[in-house]
């Protein structure tokens, strides 16, 4: 039935038809499907050519390198007109642009001719192929901001703990930014934070010939460049995320001026990156501060009251103990210095709780009471009320909008928040819930100072405000994080925590990363630096 | 009769029809699948090159994983020995007076003393996703025994090991003279793919395919 019998003149047609057909039709539109693939082929080697070109040539913006020559070396290794495996392209043409500024691009478009196979039949000898890349970097100031506490010595499941895997990634974090043409700096924490790197001795002033604040040769391969100051961190301790995040702002500040003398400008685009595996658990305050001493009359404390220029400070650091939400603590230990032995160095490798950053410390605590108790701690009965600010005057409440965003994960009470739905109250001085809620208070004033720079109108000679952004990693595999509180600190675009926003549009948006492993972690990093660096295209 | 001959004919026709149309087809068929592996084969190799030099880490599973999900379609597999596919990582430097220095293999004058390598490309990293029987790098390899478990080379090595000498082609160390080339201590990151190709005598040999990119 299917066969439908011919007639006697249409015999053998087929045959005359196919024979036709075949040089006629069928073979140009086989040749045409295998140049036009060709051609798509050649087009994606090139792509992937200008794609590597403009990276490569982006990654060494900041460098001496000449942009135009490297990238063009680039380019010419990945499409190698005239060899095997480019389908016999020839006539390659790169156009190279280069923009300078704060954010440096670099534009690669390139084209080609792809000889054709079948078209030439019809007089199309080569058809064009293009592709164009685009690479951009900026020139960065960052702070590496590290959590050392107790937690950090947990396993990581993977046959090393988490301080070690911590170690290994900030370094390869550290070696991505370029020797010489970025500045880094590191600040470690647990009970309060030291200055890592750079190891100079620690002034809080922001004048521009200070000490320390991120420099160029954190990858000198000294001893005591930042590299090697990140392989000495040992954990222990609690968490002083506010202490560190203050004194990142205060380092930031002094290369910033310091920039700011030397050139007359500062286009370095500047970034805090934290990384907590925890919560905050220690609050460092000035106890005794002039106007606003919350030293109680009865104390044994010798310096109840400081004077105006601090000359008798108590710089007190207050530990919860335990996980959220606090039901215990260990009262407030002053800080010790970092002078004479205790080298930025020692303290590296020493997590002791109660560091004190710099010169700035609490008066000795012997011969007693010195302080408040010859033990170098004491009972927070020694107080009046919980002060109303941080060592570094950022207050501790009652703004709210911190435990108010409150979000633990995995936290092994179970709990949900730091807050219970009972509010801050300074008076409840013994109180180490409220005190859980000064510690968030603080952290989140704290971000909105670095993010705002409030700070901007006290720097003599400055002439217009720093933007910060702040990026944020929270590991949740050590008892839990806080995502509102990083997602808050980070200013994450759009963010909303337990129905109350946490984005402000006119501060600098960063970037919130949880990590529950050991690559998660390690991806946070390269995320970060490549966000930082704008290495993209 | 005559109607059974004539309608023979026409399978006369049809058989020398599909002695031309069928090796045609199969012809344009494992053209086809050669060149679509081709195009997958650069789109690794780029992919991989891309995510490798903005500081991926592929020692880690995780990371191999998802670089394996990339090049699923070509057999690439996060197994060393197995699978259709391999990924060739590197990264190379220029071993000049810096190099040495950093290694220490400088004397009292700073000039290099000991530094093997002095002059040469060398392998700084090297990783190896997949099944690495399908091709070699086209750089070299380096002996395994120096190669660190998250891919990285001594130092010492990469000054003094004769064998860790890479072939780079067509990017030149820094040239203090005309301010041109890669500037000293940098590294360039060097991806490269190659999967099993199309086999089916005598139309398609199974050829290997390959891609490399430098970033």
């Amino acid at each position: 039935m299917f066969w439908k019998k011919s007639k006697p003149g249409q015999r053998g047609s087929l045959l005359i038809l196919t024979t036709i057909m075949v040089p006629v039709f069928l073979v140009p539109l086989i040749g045409l499907g295998i140049d036009a693939t060709v051609c798509y082929i050649v087009q994606a080697e090139l792509s992937a050519a200008v794609d590597g070109s403009a990276l490569g040539a982006g990654r060494l913006l900041s460098t001496s390198a000449n942009t135009t020559d490297i990238a063009t070396e680039f380019l010419n290794a990945n499409f190698r007109v005239g060899q095997g495996g480019f389908w016999g392209a020839y006539s390659l043409v790169p156009t190279i642009s280069v923009s300078t500024g704060t954010t440096k691009t670099v534009t690669v478009t390139a084209t080609a001719s792809v000889p054709l196979i079948f078209m030439r039949i019809l007089g199309q000898k080569s058809a064009p192929v293009a592709a164009t890349a685009t690479a951009t970097r900026r020139d960065a100031r960052v702070e590496l901001v590290i959590d050392r506490s107790g937690s950090m010595n947990n396993s990581d499941g993977e046959g090393s703990t988490v301080i070690q895997d911590l170690v290994t990634y900030a370094q390869g974090f550290t070696e991505q930014f370029t020797e010489g043409y970025d500045e880094l700096g590191l600040v470690a924490f647990s009970g309060s934070a030291v200055v890592g790197y750079p190891t100079t001795p620690w002034p809080a002033s922001l004048s521009a010939t200070a000490s320390g604040g991120p420099d160029t040769s954190f990858y000198s391969g000294g001893t005591t460049d930042m590299v090697h100051q990140i392989g000495r961190i040992t954990a222990g301790g609690a968490t002083a995320m506010g202490d560190a995040l203050a004194i990142a702002y205060v380092e930031l500040q002094k290369a910033h001026m310091r920039d700011l003398a030397a050139n007359g400008a500062d286009t370095r685009t500047n970034a805090i990156v934290l990384f907590t595996d925890g919560v905050p658990s220690s609050v460092v305050t000035y106890l005794n501060r002039n106007s606003n001493s919350v030293i109680s009359g009865t104390s044994s404390c010798t310096y109840p009251v400081d004077t105006a220029t601090p000359t008798n400070p108590i710089y007190g650091a207050v530990f919860m103990d335990g996980s959220p939400i606090y039901s215990s603590g260990s009262g407030f230990y002053q800080l010790k210095s970092i002078n004479g032995s205790n080298t930025s160095q020692w303290y590296m490798a020493n997590p002791v709780d109660n560091a004190g950053a710099g010169t700035d410390t609490s008066p000795p605590t012997t011969p007693s009471p010195a302080g408040c108790k010859s033990s170098g701690w004491s009972s927070l009965s020694n107080l009046s009320k919980i002060p109303s600010y941080d060592k570094y005057g950022y207050g501790l409440g009652p703004n709210g909008s911190g435990y108010q965003l409150s979000a633990l994960v995995n936290n092994p009470n179970g709990k949900t928040s730091v807050y219970n739905g009972t509010a801050f109250n300074t008076s409840s001085k013994t109180n180490y819930y409220q005190w859980g809620l000064a510690a968030w208070d603080e952290v989140d004033q704290v971000a909105q100072a670095i993010r705002t720079d409030a700070n901007y109108a006290n720097r003599s000679g400055d002439t217009s405000p720093m933007p910060i952004t702040i990026y944020t990693v929270g590991y949740t595999g050590n008892g839990g994080t806080d995502y509102g509180l990083l997602e808050k600190i980070a200013n994450i675009q759009g963010c909303s925590v337990n129905s109350i926003s946490c984005y402000t549009d006119t501060q600098q948006a960063g970037i919130y990363i949880q990590a529950s492993n050991k690559t998660a972690l390690a991806n946070a990093f390269s995320v970060i630096a490549t966000a930082i660096l704008r290495l993209s295209h | 009769m005559r109607r059974t001959s004539r309608s023979g004919g026409a399978y006369i026709e049809l058989a020398l029809l599909t002695l031309v149309l069928v090796p045609l087809m199969l012809g344009v068929i494992s053209c086809g699948l050669n060149m679509h592996l081709q195009l997958q084969t650069v789109q690794l190799a780029r992919d991989a090159g891309h995510m490798f030099a903005e500081y991926i880490d592929f020692t880690l599973l995780g990371n191999q994983q998802v670089l394996a999900a990339i090049g699923n379609t070509l057999g690439l597999s996060t197994t060393a020995g197995s699978g259709t596919a391999v990924v060739i990582l590197s990264n190379v430097r220029y071993v000049d007076v810096s190099a040495c220095t950093l290694a220490g293999k400088v004397d009292a004058h700073g000039n290099p003393s000991g530094c093997t390598n002095y002059g040469n490309w060398v392998f700084s990293t090297r990783i190896v996703i997949g099944n690495s029987s399908i091709r070699s790098s086209n750089l070299g390899t380096p002996p395994t025994s120096i190669v660190t478990s998250n891919g990285t080379i001594a130092i010492t090595d990469q000054v003094t090991n004769a064998n860790d000498v890479a072939s780079v082609t067509g990017i030149n160390p820094w040239n203090s003279t005309t301010d041109t080339g890669l500037p000293s201590g940098q590294v360039v990151y060097v991806a490269e793919a190659s999967a099993k190709g199309f086999h089916m005598p005598p139309f398609s040999a199974g050829t290997n395919t390959y891609a490399q990119v430098y970033f």
